[in-house]
């Protein structure tokens, strides 16, 4: 098996590269380097990432990169798609009340599969701290299979998907951090709910649309459905049931339970 | 979202209520489906006046349908749908003589533009309305596509559309239904262990750097990085 893997320690999580075509050497350094970048421009934990400086109106809209705008503005749709269930106005770890974090992910992580794939690379996966953007397949004729972590025992599944890509798939939950996924039309934390997965063409989207389903609860799961018919979505409640959509269903993998 | 952006419905329900009616009695439909058949308690006896509205109306319809389909299909994202399509209405589109002038709900809207960019079925019309009158509407018929039953109504007021509605869109059916659901298993000894499911890589709740340590993926990915393969 030829190809590559390879983890970095960025943007407060690991992210993994599962590469399995050759490529050269360069591509895992521009990734790496791009991501870098992003966690410099977009993170709210540091004082000096462009994002901090205005959101405390150190520097102006002018004054921003082109593609700080290009996520404000997607931003703004998904926060009107979603009726507000994901919102970049809530309050950050900077102190201010601007946080684009539920969606700078996903599009990172899906423009750094673009650069993969600039590089040639076909068959990859792209795992940013349970996040994932998958492209074509293991092996020819073996579809990648992705595990949805049980909400509860850290180290087994609730569910297994198969599929080649390109496809996304974002899990949002409370286990990790506790219930620090906030309801953006409330400003409460979301309950309810202990774990919902989107599955979908664009990890920028399903990042966001998971954390916004996550808040709607189950009837998150008939907006997706009605909305986005692309995506699949598997939510798991308190009271341990499980919900799916015909869509990830398809993909799912049968499992004696 | 935008619920409160509905517009007006100049037509009174009993003026409906005996179009179905009439629609029952003077074209049987060609199809089986009887779901469009609206409520029975209309009591005009009134019968249909104009002869050939019906030719309009299917005109009518149909071009209408196809605007629809033009105005959804162009939206090739759905979470940038609420605006193209208001900014696609506040610019009336033509189409044959049809002018789409008023938009419907945008959550409406964007149902109805998923089943009539891809009907299994093409939608006609059943009911064709007070010709006599400068308003008109039109029910289409129920069309089945991958998502569930989809019936529309179309306003027509001086051969411009004033208003669509869904009547039947998959979501009134039965969402529940759509939804499959399960017990997830509590104890560890019924979950699925990563190994028997030969997984390549997990998802879930975004860890921390110090917490991947301990996560499923660090194991894969120290599997991986020795040489083991995981597929």
């Amino acid at each position: 098996m030829t190809g590559c893997t390879h983890v970095e320690l960025v943007m407060g999580t690991a992210v993994s590269f599962d590469i399995r075509d050759d490529i050269d050497a360069a591509a895992i350094g521009e990734s790496v380097d791009w991501l870098h970048w992003v966690d410099a421009m977009f993170s709210t934990y540091k004082d000096t990432s462009m994002i901090t400086r205005f959101a405390r109106g150190e520097i102006g809209v002018d004054d921003l990169d082109p593609l700080v705008h290009e996520v404000l503005d997607m931003c703004s749709l998904v926060e009107i798609d979603t009726g507000g269930a994901f919102s970049m106005h809530l309050p950050a770890p900077n102190g201010t009340n601007l946080e684009p974090s539920g969606l700078v992910k996903g599009w990172s992580i899906e423009r750094c599969a673009a650069i993969l794939e600039r590089h040639g690379a076909r068959n990859f996966t792209i795992n940013a701290g349970g996040d994932i953007a998958i492209r074509g397949e293991v092996s020819p004729g073996v579809s990648w299979r992705t595990g949805i972590r049980h909400p509860e025992i850290a180290d087994q599944l609730a569910a297994v998907i198969s599929a080649s890509g390109p496809l996304a798939i974002a899990t949002s939950a409370s286990y990790e951090r506790g219930d620090h996924i906030i309801d953006g039309r409330s400003g409460l934390p979301a309950t309810g709910v202990t774990s919902v997965t989107i599955v979908g063409p664009d990890l920028t989207y399903v990042d966001a649309y998971a954390t916004a389903v996550f808040v709607m609860g189950l009837d998150g799961l008939t907006w997706l459905m009605d909305t986005h018919p692309d995506h699949g979505g598997f939510l798991i409640t308190k009271d341990h049931q499980a919900h799916s959509t015909p869509l990830f269903n398809r993909l799912r993998v049968e499992t004696n339970h | 979202m935008n619920n409160e952006a509905t517009p007006s419905a100049p037509t009174s329900l009993t003026s409906e209520e005996r179009l179905a009616r009439l629609a029952e009695r003077r074209s049987p439909s060609p199809r089986p489906s009887s779901r469009a058949a609206p409520s029975k308690q209309a009591t005009t006896r009134r019968r249909h006046p104009a002869q050939g509205s019906r030719i309009a109306a299917l005109g009518l319809s149909i071009a209408a349908t196809s605007t629809m389909g033009v105005v959804f299909a162009a939206t090739d994202r759905v979470s940038a749908a609420p605006v193209a399509f208001v900014a696609s209405a506040a610019t009336p589109i033509t189409i044959r003589s049809v002018t789409v002038a008023k938009a419907v709900t945008v959550a409406k809207a964007v149902t109805v533009a998923k089943a009539v960019a891809t009907p299994t079925s093409t939608t006609k019309v059943v009911a064709p309305a007070t010709a006599a009158s400068s308003t008109a509407t039109f029910t289409g018929q129920v069309s089945t596509n991958k998502w569930g039953p989809v019936q529309v109504k179309i306003t027509v007021a001086n051969a411009k559309i004033t208003n669509v509605v869904a009547l039947q869109t998959p979501d009134s059916h039965g969402k529940s239904v759509r939804i499959n659901s399960q017990a997830v298993p509590v104890l560890k000894s019924e979950a699925l262990t990563a190994q028997s499911a030969k997984i390549n890589t997990v998802s879930g709740a975004t860890y921390t750097s110090k917490s991947y340590a301990v996560s499923l993926q660090s194991a894969i990915d120290a599997a991986s990085a020795s040489g083991v393969s995981v597929a």
